[in-house]
């Protein structure tokens, strides 16, 4: 069995930053998808989320999180693609490393998806987070839309999707 | 900001826009949207501390204490 991983696009965000990333017309000719991304935000908080949409539909997700902020453990519930985004109080030059798959994207079953990610700061907050979650909906996906859930995503920040084949 | 970036991945080509009037009401909505689920976050975890210190209270011991009792 061959397996291969291909880069479809890197984005990287140039100076003045932006609200997101979309991508659009994603073939259709692979078996899994993969975001990687490492993103900081303008945000003024301890943490910040990446926010993920497929299809630009925001509804009938679900998924359970365990999350860690460095001084605490928690698991929580929600209704949205979520993993930790690094906010402009940590650290400078600090960018959070999130990964998103995605197994079957263009079946006609619901899709599942785990994502895991962790901010970086040089102090005691810092966040880590595994989920496990499922889009309720049986369309292919073709359009993947990365936020800072409303905040500037800043300057250096990349997102890339990768096609997964399995032979 | 309200710059969005578009990537056509049929064409490799990326490009910047302007969002539109329902983008931004989305994105305003995923924003408070955010904003709510962290204020969860983080009143549970104040929950759970404050919990764990009233415990501690109850059985006379220390975080410290705590600790060793469970090693």
């Amino acid at each position: 069995m061959t397996i291969a991983m291909q880069p479809i696009y890197t984005q990287t965000v140039g100076a003045g930053g932006t609200t997101g990333v979309n991508f659009l017309n994603i073939p259709q000719t692979f078996t899994d998808l993969q975001i990687v991304v490492s993103m900081r935000t303008a945000f003024a908080a301890n943490y910040q989320y990446i926010q993920v949409f497929f299809n630009n539909n925001g509804s009938n997700y679900s998924a359970t999180s365990l999350n860690g902020s460095g001084t605490a453990v928690f698991t929580n519930r929600n209704t949205q693609i979520e993993a930790g985004a690094v906010s402009a109080t940590a650290t400078s030059n600090t960018f959070s490393s999130v990964s998103i798959y995605i197994p079957n994207y263009t079946s006609a079953n619901f899709k599942s998806y785990i994502a895991d990610g962790v901010t970086e700061n040089n102090a005691t907050a810092g966040y880590q987070s595994l989920t496990a979650g499922l889009w309720r909906d049986t369309s292919a996906i073709n359009r993947i839309d990365v936020s800072g859930a409303g905040q500037t995503i800043v300057q250096n920040s990349t997102v890339t999707l990768y096609g997964i084949t399995k032979g | 900001m309200s710059k969005v970036i578009e990537v056509d991945c049929s064409t490799g080509i990326s490009t910047e826009r302007d969002m539109t009037e329902a983008e931004l009401a989305a994105q305003a909505a995923m924003q408070a949207q955010a904003e709510e689920a962290r204020a969860a976050e983080e009143a549970d975890k104040a929950a759970k501390e404050i919990a764990k210190a009233e415990l501690l209270v109850k059985l006379g011991i220390t975080a410290d204490e705590a600790k060793l009792l469970l090693s």
